[in-house]
């Protein structure tokens, strides 16, 4: 049995301002194995995004990890230097990211920002020109000069998988990283990606508000809602048998080829936004199985089939728990 | 949004209010300007009538005595005196009477002149705005300094003259930065609302843009008199601005100079004023435009 | 391109028309100039007759008119003071007021840019206040009172350097010291925001994300973002520099145009004095158009979004 290569205990992230505390993440627990490609979903505010910066340690000043552990290949990320997280970012580590136009030097030329990531005594044009070409850039030698504004959102975000593979890395964060694109070029983007997991055996995290983006790429879906797992699974068990009501509620109201629906149902009410969580699930307001425990305590994480997990008071398998 | 159910409301009474209860939670600076402001205000009314000697006559027996309690100096005289005999202390609080006025009233003058241009400018638009801009690029292609002095040795100088000249040359200022402050409140709801419902021009002027101005007009207005005051001294200094026997810090430091081997307090005293003075302002300024607008630029915060 | 800068040149007549102008209208009502060239022992006849050979008897338009083919041609009349013509000797001081004002600027920008940069990065803490408090001492202190206490205390006290005039690299530091010092806190507190806007840019996070060392990202990825709106802004510190320069060559004796127009003034010499008001309001239009076409050309190489 593989050790994860990624694993996230109790994750709790907060946001210091004005002298006022929110909590943005509370309790988060998250695996991804070598090799293993997982999806992230949930609503803007459920804390996927934060979720990704955090294992990346790229938490804006003001936010800080304020509980919990980030293992990542033996080592707490949460208590390293940052010399030691720079050994680990960029090689062993990478991301990238949902905007790739500003994340993208505007001064500097592809090349470069490609190739300034290099580990080892590689020859920096030649691995450059074989990164690029291997996220399905034709012509390296001339995208290599030029500046990330001649390029199209497409090329870009080729652009940024290749910076951030370029040195093999075991694990690829993604985060919503074909939001900004048209719909085709989104298959393609996904495409590369899913290649180079499939040959360097990079672990994927990949985050986004668009199962259908997820369900493309994925093996294993996790689903965050306010700052918490809810549920945790293999993607067709979940896609098949969704255990937690807001999982339910995703799918119905998510338009994908091939099902047939005359009109999506829209899940009333809105995401409670930090600060402003209710006592008990967080869900409930919103929750068609709502009744009394749900609105007492959180509910924690219960089997409800192979590898597939829930945190809801209402799943048929709440009798055999497991204590958070 | 009251102003566009009652659009007869102008924004006055909240500005003072914002002031006021910003005054209490000021920073430092703020503190330390309002404080050095206030000193100088307070020299420049009051003291006048207090100082313990006349400034400017003449006592060639006390000549050059230095600030107490060095060698050679008397507790009457606390900063020492200069090289006509006149007591330090009084010239500074006499100087800081023409420093200021000059600064306010050049600032009241330039104000309301680059307000008015700068709202028209930036009201009316079209061919108006053209030409007074054109007019504005103009003016501020020339150091100004260069222009004052000019102007100074062309006419005869003293502090009426000093005045409307700094007046007439500082407004380019205000008009250009009021100018694109209107273009962007003219775009606000409650100002096409008035349109909408027919106000007039003017009123709309005066009952909208102008008290949306304000904050960055008063800023503007505050820092301006610091730039004034360094430019008066300045002048003063080349002997186009001030002329003696009226007394100006700056003409205290031309003729502090030929002593200032002999007498360094003749020179390091007005400048020290002048600093503090000037410091203060933009330490005030700085706390205006805080509490008045927190929106503007506050340097990348 | 070259469409633009012929535009922009067209933009300048009408500036460079008003000036001239203004200049025009000012000596206009200064007075009578021949009193003061011929001296106070003149006879009524000399004085008649130099009017009438100046051409001061004519309508105002017709003076007008001959003043600006006048300037057309370089011609500003003579100097009743040194007898020769008034550009050349303007001309000559020059070089030396350029001097002084692009030393001070390079001090400014050597002092300024670093300061700037380590305020931004250690915002909010005590050397951000310290350098921000500094910032606005050297804005509040009169440029040249400044350099009369530096006078005081390295050339008086501690003989370290002359106290004025020119000769030696060493004449320069004082005066170059008193004029840089007030551009220093304005270029400072530029170089910090600039840089702080920078620094919370998404593709700063990305640089971090590669595992980039702090000082690779501050030095090659942030600082050459900054590089274009600091250059643009510090090149119209020039102005500022030049008003600047005016009163501080007075402070130190230093032979340039301040000096030259200072006096100028006071004794009346108006030839010279229009002479000079032309000489510096077409140098600051052309380094402002300089600067203006320098940077869209920059743009257009870089396009920034």
């Amino acid at each position: 049995m593989n050790s994860p290569l990624l694993e996230i205990d109790d994750l709790e992230v907060i946001s210091r301002r004005d002298g006022a505390t929110v909590t943005l993440i509370d309790g988060v627990r998250l695996q991804v194995m070598p090799g293993e490609r997982v999806g992230v979903v949930g609503e803007s505010g459920s804390g996927k995004s934060l979720t990704c910066l955090s294992v990346m340690g790229l938490l804006s000043p003001g936010l800080s990890i304020s509980g919990g552990a980030i293992h990542f290949r033996g080592m707490d990320l949460t208590s390293i230097s940052q010399r030691a997280y720079n050994k680990v970012r960029g090689k062993d580590l990478a991301m990238i990211y949902q905007e790739p136009l500003t994340s993208l030097n505007p001064l500097m030329r592809i090349g470069r920002q490609v190739g300034e990531v290099l580990a080892g005594g590689r020859s920096r044009d030649a691995a450059v020109y074989e990164a690029l070409e291997h996220v399905g850039i034709a012509d390296p030698v001339r995208v290599s000069r030029q500046f990330p504004h001649e390029l199209s959102g497409g090329m870009r975000q080729r652009v940024m998988i290749a910076m951030a593979t370029i040195n093999r890395p075991a694990l690829l964060i993604a985060d919503e990283p074909t939001t900004a694109l048209d719909v085709t070029i989104q298959t393609q983007v996904l495409k590369v990606m899913y290649d180079i997991s499939a040959e360097f055996g990079t672990a994927i995290l990949l985050v986004s508000h668009d199962l259908a983006a997820v369900e493309r790429l994925v093996d294993r879906v996790v689903v965050m809602y306010a700052g918490r797992v809810v549920e945790d699974g293999p993607l067709a068990e979940v896609l098949a048998r969704p255990q937690h009501p807001y999982t339910q509620a995703l799918l119905s109201s998510s338009p994908r080829l091939g099902t047939k629906s005359t009109r999506l149902p829209v899940i009333g009410g809105a995401v409670p936004t930090p600060g402003a969580w209710p006592v008990g699930c967080r869900f409930a307001p919103r929750c068609p199985l709502r009744h009394d425990p749900c609105d007492q305590r959180i509910p924690g994480m219960t089997t409800a089939g192979p590898g597939h997990q829930v945190a809801c008071w209402a799943a048929p398998s709440a009798s055999n728990r497991k204590t958070a | 949004m009251s102003e566009v159910v009652n659009p007869k409301v102008p924004a006055y009474p909240g500005l003072a209010r914002r002031v006021l209860r910003g005054a209490r939670r000021a920073g430092l600076a703020g503190q330390i300007g309002m404080v050095l402001v206030g000193l100088a205000v307070l020299a420049a009314t009051v003291g006048t009538f207090l100082t313990p000697f006349d400034p400017v006559e003449v006592a060639p027996r006390d000549a050059l005595m230095p600030p107490f309690p060095l060698e050679g100096s008397d507790p009457a005289h606390p900063l020492g005196t200069d090289n006509l005999g006149r007591d330090m202390l009084s010239r500074l609080i006499e100087g800081s009477k023409i420093s200021l006025t000059v600064g306010v009233l050049a600032v009241a003058l330039s104000g309301t002149i680059g307000l008015t241009v700068g709202v028209i400018s930036g009201y009316a638009g079209g061919w108006i705005d053209s030409v007074l801009m054109r007019i504005v690029d103009a003016l501020i292609s020339i150091p100004s300094i260069l222009l004052i002095m000019v102007v100074m040795g062309v006419l005869d100088p003293g502090v009426t003259t000093l005045i409307v000249v700094l007046g007439l040359t500082s407004w380019v200022i205000f008009a250009r930065q009021i100018r694109s402050e209107v273009l962007e409140i003219r775009q606000r709801q409650f100002v096409k609302a008035a349109v909408t419902f027919g106000t007039p021009a003017h009123k709309v002027i005066w009952r909208h843009i102008v008290p949306n101005v304000m904050p960055t007009f008063i800023v503007l207005a505050t820092l301006t008199v610091a730039t004034v005051i360094v430019t008066e001294s300045s002048l003063s200094f080349l002997g186009l601005g001030v002329q003696p026997p009226t007394v100006s810090w700056g003409i205290m430091l031309t003729s502090g100079r030929d002593y200032l081997t002999s007498a360094w307090w003749l020179t390091t005293l007005p400048g020290l004023a002048i600093t503090f003075t000037v410091l203060g302002i933009l330490y005030l300024g700085d706390w205006l435009r805080d509490v008045l607008d927190p929106r503007l630029d506050r340097g990348g915060e | 391109m070259s469409r633009y800068i012929g535009r922009r040149l067209l933009q300048v007549v009408p500036t460079l028309l008003i000036i001239v102008t203004a200049v025009f209208l000012m000596l206009y009502v200064a007075g009578d100039p021949v009193v003061l060239m011929l001296g106070d022992d003149a006879t009524p006849e000399q004085i008649a007759s130099l009017r009438e050979a100046l051409g001061l008897n004519e309508p105002l338009h017709v003076q007008y008119g001959t003043y600006l083919a006048n300037v057309l041609q370089g011609d500003f009349g003579t100097s009743y003071r040194y007898g020769l013509d008034a550009l050349p000797i303007v001309l000559e001081r020059l070089p030396a007021t350029l001097m002084l004002a692009a030393s001070s600027l390079i001090f400014a920008v050597v002092v300024s840019v670093p300061l700037g940069i380590w305020s931004a990065v250690h915002r909010g803490g005590r050397l951000d206040a310290v350098i921000s408090g500094l910032s606005v001492l050297a804005k509040a202190m009169p440029n040249f009172w400044l350099g009369i206490m530096l006078i005081l205390l390295f050339a008086v006290t501690l003989k370290w350097l002359p106290v004025s005039g020119t000769g030696s690299w060493g004449h320069l530091v004082l005066p170059t010291i008193a004029l840089g010092t007030g551009v220093s806190a304005e270029i400072t507190r530029l170089v910090r925001s600039s840089m702080l806007d920078v620094l919370g840019q998404d593709f700063i996070r990305t640089a971090r994300g590669k595992g980039l060392s702090s000082r690779v990202v501050l030095y090659r990825h942030a600082l050459r973002n900054v590089f274009v709106p600091v250059s643009s802004i510090t090149l119209l510190q020039f102005t500022g520099l030049l008003n600047g320069a005016l009163v501080t060559e007075a402070v130190f004796a230093w032979p340039g145009m301040g000096q030259l127009l200072v006096s100028s003034i006071t004794q009346r010499d108006m030839a010279i004095v229009q002479a000079a008001v032309f000489t510096v309001a077409v140098m600051v239009i052309v380094v402002n158009l300089a600067t203006d076409v320098a940077f869209k050309l920059a743009d257009r190489r870089i396009q920034l979004s």
